[in-house]
């Protein structure tokens, strides 16, 4: 087990190394770079731009050298100093913006995490326990509902509904009159009502999805030999249910951590997006946008980085929780 | 069961920890606020608290010795605000203001809102409504030309000082002119407006320290349009000539050691290229929206403040500002300004039709002013309709078109420089309908760049025109081939900076449809639509132009959109590989504009060059203007007062500082 751990980091490096060729590529492959979109913005908005101007500013920053060496500056300041580089469109260091937007990310990310495992799980469970029952028939219906219903959609409808009938705006993470204001129980309680929508429509996006699963791999343990056994013997139906078909039906839940992990950090782009959150998502899009190529590489590097951990964690958490797995791994070893 | 209770239980104490906690935290300020503020209330009348003449919010800090008081803050001579000062008489009711409120708007591309880049900018000379008649000081506090245009003499405003207190002195100046730009790695090329008649190849300026605030600036040619160069035009700001010396000093090593800026270097991941960190620290007036400008000292109404919150910006007035209003209250009125991140323009308009926005100009449309009146009364806000400093939408028909990709190139260079094919696409338009549609009637014809001749709709004579270029062969499907037999086909290719671009791209491809022109009408992303009119390969496009009405415009401007290889070749290089060599009425377009620079702004001979130009304009058609003095809707909240009824919207979101809210308490 540990060297097959050992093995797995070590092989990590140079993927994580192409990874950071890869992004670093993607960014730079679109024409033109961030002075040129810099400039039309400018000029977009009715300024208009001197071309010695524009000059000053290309050499400046450097973007009338080789890509390959803006690529081994940015590497090396990476591995030397762990400085992702710096981001033109705001005018700081990429890690201050990762820094700031970093909580509420992880925020809403883990709580609707916790919201749609919860909800997922005990609907999953009660829908196959209760099979073909009323209420397993509606939770069916709403899972292939929210299946179907793409998060973005329904943030804007349901934000445009609460304003019309509530006079009450959840767009972004508090009112307007709260943001800029120091600390206080309204704008602690303005933020949790701003909260509740995003976590829901999050959380929900991905309920849908493994609520089914939850109840189809449940279905099928329950017609296993040893549930029919251990019934005989007289286990309480509680008991048996939790201790040993709803283990076993929870492993493609455990399987997805592989890539919450990615989704955790960049946040749901196009929820953030209309609601207004300052999360990962939109950072990234505004930067692919804005050819803020230090951003976006490292935001790009970061996520894949991610995957590539959060499968691994993945991997070894099963072969933790399910002993088939381990043996099965020991056996054809 | 039970366990989920218990959990269930652990949160919801959690939860009444944190919030008694956050109680906690706060509930004594207020409780001492809330008593503050009633003993300052119940002791005002026989003590009072602060000088009336500056904003309450600064009476703490001057009381506790932060801040000296006003006298000491204000220059000897401040700039004195009152009726037609900022803007013309009879564009605004001017009336003295009451200090207090929140601005609040949006905006959505990172640390960049216009309308608070317009409202906060302060140039080094100023004129009513953003005109050239009646240059007077600013930033500097007074100016003498003599020799003909070529020697001027400024006075700077003793007493002025930087909003970190420091006092504004002749060495700022001169720390501009040496330092940056006589330092080659910060100015590679010498700043063409401290050049001989604003002209690339003139001489620079030489510039002579008087005394402690006089300095005196020479050009070798006449050049009386410097002193407007030194107003807003292309939105500079008082960087331009003043900079905080004693602040940018520690970024320049001709001050420091190139090993005090390691750290700094480290930081942005480079080198030795110590410019870099130089630029990033040198708040210039264009980027007072972002994060430099907060630590940097500014000559602004007001200045940025750091916040917790990403996306978030708060500004907060600057207690050194220079301009007092009649009765010597201190500008600006308005204490703090907010503007929060959005998505995108769309999102920006869904802000202001929830009422979240107090102020908004840039990224209000015409075309949503159904919205405006349905909403703004739940919102308090309305609109004011004020005229719009470019022209929403012009066709340009790229002379200089060249894609290797495309064999027909030369045929539509040929076909596209003779001026008799750009009347016919003119007399093909028709402006009424555009107007009714697109415009709601706020918009005219463009009687000054076009004439009414060649801008009423006259398809018959469009066709006889084309005819008589030799394109009067026509393919199966009736639409007119090149001379040589080619197909002709016309790509219009739009952005998406302004709602009606691509309306306005639409209607014209039918229309030249109607003249047996074949037009294709596609939507570019506006990164891309850049880029390939970069790369000259735009065969046309609509899009705007600066109004030919306007002051802040040039004839030579034009000529980017006429033919872009002409524009690379003028202004750029001739020797580029993109340049063509321009004909001879592009290259008068560039001497009227030297003219007119060497002229005095504003006066006849400089009225007289302007007149020339549109009348090239009409003869040349360089760009095919489709409306002219289109309005433009502001957003402003119902309780704003000193909001201008009259004259550019621009020019009223750069007289922000006089803005005022009745009742300031409500905001």
């Amino acid at each position: 087990m540990v060297t097959y751990i050992v093995r797995r980091v070590i092989m990590l490096v140079p993927i994580l190394l192409l990874i950071s060729v890869v992004s670093f590529a993607v960014i730079e492959l679109p024409p033109g770079d961030w002075v040129t979109y810099h400039i039309e913005n400018l000029r977009s908005t009715g300024i208009q731009l001197n071309e010695e101007e524009a000059d000053r500013l290309i050499a400046m920053y450097g973007f009338d050298q080789p890509a390959w060496r803006r690529y081994l500056r940015w590497m090396e300041g990476i591995v030397l100093r762990f400085n992702f580089g710096w981001s033109f469109q705001w005018g700081k260091t990429v890690n201050e913006l990762l820094a700031e937007r970093l909580p509420l990310t992880l925020l809403i990310a883990i709580l609707s995490l916790i919201i749609s495992w919860v909800l997922a799980v005990s609907l999953g469970i009660y829908s196959a326990t209760h099979q073909y029952s009323i209420l397993d028939y509606i939770f069916t219906f709403f899972g292939f509902l929210g299946l179907a219903t793409p998060g973005f959609l329904l943030a804007m409808v349901l934000a445009w509904y609460i304003f019309k009938y509530t006079e009450f705006s959840p767009l972004g993470l508090y009112a307007i009159e709260y943001m800029g204001e120091p600390w206080s129980v309204d704008k602690f309680i303005d933020m949790l009502k701003h909260l509740i929508m995003p976590c829901l429509i999050v959380g929900l996006g991905s309920t849908g999805a493994l609520m089914r699963v939850m109840r189809g791999n449940l279905l099928d343990e329950l017609k296993r030999q040893y549930v029919i056994t251990a019934r005989a013997k007289g286990v309480t139906e509680t008991r048996l249910l939790f201790k040993y078909p709803v283990r076993m039906s929870m492993n493609p839940v455990i399987s997805t951590v592989g890539w919450t992990l990615p989704a955790i950090f960049s946040g749901e782009v196009l929820v953030s997006l209309i609601l207004g959150l300052q999360t990962m998502g939109p950072l990234l899009l505004r930067a692919v946008l804005a050819q803020d190529m230090f951003l976006a590489g490292s935001i790009v590097m970061i996520l894949s980085a991610l995957t590539v951990i959060g499968t691994l964690v993945s991997d070894i958490l099963l072969a933790a929780v399910d002993p088939r797995i381990r043996y099965e791994g020991a056996a054809s070893r | 069961m039970r366990k989920t209770l218990k959990l269930g239980l652990i949160t919801s104490l959690l939860l009444l920890v944190l919030l008694v906690a956050a109680c906690r935290a706060d509930a004594p300020d207020t409780a001492s606020e809330a008593v503050e503020e009633e003993t300052a209330e119940e002791s005002m009348p026989d003590t009072m608290a602060g000088n009336p003449l500056e904003s309450p919010v600064l009476w703490e800090r001057v009381a506790s010795g932060e801040l000296p008081p006003l006298e000491e803050r204000l220059p000897n001579e401040p700039f004195v605000v009152g009726p037609g000062v900022l803007l013309p008489e009879g564009h605004v009711d001017w009336k003295p203001g009451v200090y207090g409120g929140t601005l609040r708007t949006l905006h959505f591309r990172p640390d960049w809102n216009p309308d608070i880049f317009v409202g906060m900018n302060e140039p080094l000379l100023s004129a009513p409504g953003l005109g050239v008649q009646d240059i007077r000081g600013n930033v500097l506090q007074s100016y003498e030309v003599s020799n003909e245009n070529q020697t001027f003499i400024f006075h700077m405003r003793e007493g002025l000082k930087w909003s970190d207190g420091e006092p504004v002195t002749s060495a700022d100046v001169a720390f501009v002119a040496h330092d940056i730009y006589g330092n080659e790695e910060l100015t590679p090329t010498y700043p063409r407006r401290f050049r001989t008649r604003n002209d690339p190849a003139g001489t620079p300026m030489t510039l002579v320290v008087i005394d402690d605030f006089t300095f005196q600036v020479d050009f070798d040619a006449p050049y009386g349009g410097f002193l407007r160069n030194l107003t807003i035009e292309t939105w500079n700001g008082w960087t331009e000539l003043v900079r905080p010396s004693h602040y940018l000093q520690q970024f320049h090593t001709s001050y420091v050691d190139l090993e005090a800026l390691r750290p700094l270097l480290d930081e942005m991941n480079l080198d030795d290229e110590w410019n870099q960190v130089f630029t990033d620290n040198d708040c210039l007036n264009w980027y007072v929206n972002q994060e430099k400008c907060i630590v940097s000292p500014v000559l602004a109404p007001w200045q940025r403040i750091e916040t917790s919150e990403p996306g978030l910006l708060v500004f907060e007035r600057n207690p050194y500002y220079h301009k007092v209003d009649v009765d010597g209250k201190q500008l600006p009125y308005i204490d703090r300004l907010l503007s929060k991140l959005v998505e995108d323009v769309e999102m920006v308009n869904t802000g202001i039709l929830v009422g979240e926005a107090d102020f908004m100009r840039e990224s209000t449309g015409l075309v949503k002013i159904p919205l405006y009146v349905e909403n703004g009364p739940a919102g308090g806000y309305r609109h004011q309709l004020l005229d719009m400093h470019v022209d929403s939408s012009s066709i340009w028909i790229n002379q200089t078109y060249n894609d290797d990709n495309d064999p027909n190139a030369a045929s539509w260079r040929e076909m596209a420089s003779d001026v008799r094919f750009r009347q016919a696409i003119s007399l093909a338009v028709d402006r009424n309908e555009m107007i009714e549609s697109l415009y709601f009637g706020y918009a005219t014809l463009p009687l000054d760049t076009v004439g009414e001749e060649l801008s009423t709709q006259d398809v018959q004579r469009a066709n006889d025109l084309l005819d008589a270029i030799g394109l009067d062969q026509r393919g199966d499907d009736g639409f007119r081939l090149y001379p040589n037999g080619e197909p002709l086909t016309m790509l219009i290719e739009h952005g998406a900076h302004a709602p009606d671009l691509e309306p306005a791209s639409e209607l014209v491809g039918e229309y030249l449809k109607d003249v047996g022109i074949k037009a294709t009408v596609r939507k570019l992303e506006s990164t891309l639509w850049a880029e390939r009119r970069n790369n000259n390969e735009l065969q046309a496009t609509v899009f705007w132009a600066h109004d030919q009405g306007w002051d802040n415009n040039w004839t030579s401007d034009t000529i980017q959109r006429a033919g872009y290889a002409w524009w690379v070749y003028m202004t750029q290089s001739p020797d580029s590989v993109m340049a063509m060599e321009p004909p001879q009425w592009v290259l008068d377009s560039f001497e009227l504009d030297k003219k007119r620079w060497g002229s005095v702004s504003g006066g006849d001979e400089y009225s007289q060059y302007k007149e020339q130009g549109n009348a090239w304009h009409r003869e040349n058609l360089p760009e095919i203007t489709v409306v002219e003095n289109v309005k433009y809707p502001l957003i402003v909240s119902v309780d704003m007062d000193n909001v201008a009824t009259e004259g550019y919207a621009i020019a009223q979101n750069f007289a922000m500082e006089q803005l005022f809210y009745v009742n300031p308490e409500n905001h």
